[in-house]
């Protein structure tokens, strides 16, 4: 399970590095966002461009990440696959999460920062 | 699978690392047949579903065998997932829509399967929880819900 940061204006991006996002790795997903929580920004656009399959736990643990991430900070998410827009709208989180067709112009965050 | 009325047979450990392997290969497999694209998806996100949950509650303590058979008719494919977990009802689960601003992080698997399923079964036989649906592969035999 890999994610990168990026920066795209004052937005954070969190772009996730694999074409699953399901219970295998879900757990792991939010325990690296949790982790990155000190990185700046808002909102955070969760970028799923690679993502070709998320199933119930992995969405579980994109609901969680925004709880984690509170008010202020509104996590939203883009570039979803045909089969992950699916997903968002049976279950109507695509009325919860904000939705971006792309992912925004993103600078990488150097690891300094 | 191009073969009509062919079975598959496959069979991995109640685990979910397995399970990620098993349904990437069937993944795979599904985009070398001439099937139409967002069925696999389905199946793959049924059988996630399906499976994730006899890991959590069928398997709490010891991973054991989840036996998989799928076979394609003309306009379904009909699944049988077989385990020797802990027995359930699964007539009850995924009835009522989850409210999506209460933003649970879980309880959406049964409503997925019964909404991407026809004919849900499920028996305890010998030991083992069968269950068995299918799902169409035509999408306007799909009934709105």
């Amino acid at each position: 399970m890999q994610v990168s940061f990026g920066r795209a204006g004052e937005a954070l991006v969190v772009s996730v590095q694999e074409t699953r996002l399901d219970a295998a790795v879900a757990l792991t997903f939010k325990d690296m966002i949790r982790d990155a929580m000190e990185l700046s920004g808002t909102p955070v656009i969760l970028d799923l461009s690679r993502v070709e399959f998320l199933d119930s736990s992995g969405l579980g643990a994109i609901v969680g990440v925004m709880k984690l991430l509170g008010p202020d900070r509104p996590l939203e998410v883009a570039a979803l696959s045909g089969s992950v827009r699916k997903l968002f709208r049976l279950t109507r989180m695509d009325t919860v999460f904000r939705i971006h067709d792309h992912v925004p112009q993103t600078e990488a965050i150097s690891a300094a920062e | 699978m191009t073969d009509r009325h062919k079975v598959l047979r496959l069979e991995c450990q109640g685990k979910l690392d397995d399970i990620r392997c098993t349904l990437r290969d069937l993944d795979r497999y599904l985009g070398t047949c001439a099937i139409p694209s967002e069925w696999a998806e389905d199946l793959n996100l049924v059988l996630a579903e399906v499976m994730t949950n006899i890991v959590r509650h069928g398997y709490p303590k010891e991973p054991g065998t989840i036996a998989l058979q799928l076979l394609q008719t003309d306009h379904a494919l009909e699944c049988h997932i077989i385990d020797q977990g802990i027995a359930f009802d699964p007539s009850l689960l995924g009835q009522i829509a989850p409210d999506p601003s209460e933003l649970n992080e879980g309880g959406y698997g049964w409503f997925i399967i019964r909404n991407l399923t026809r004919k849900v079964s499920y028996q305890h036989r010998n030991g083992q929880n069968i269950l068995c649906f299918t799902i169409p592969i035509d999408a306007s035999s799909r009934a709105p819900r």
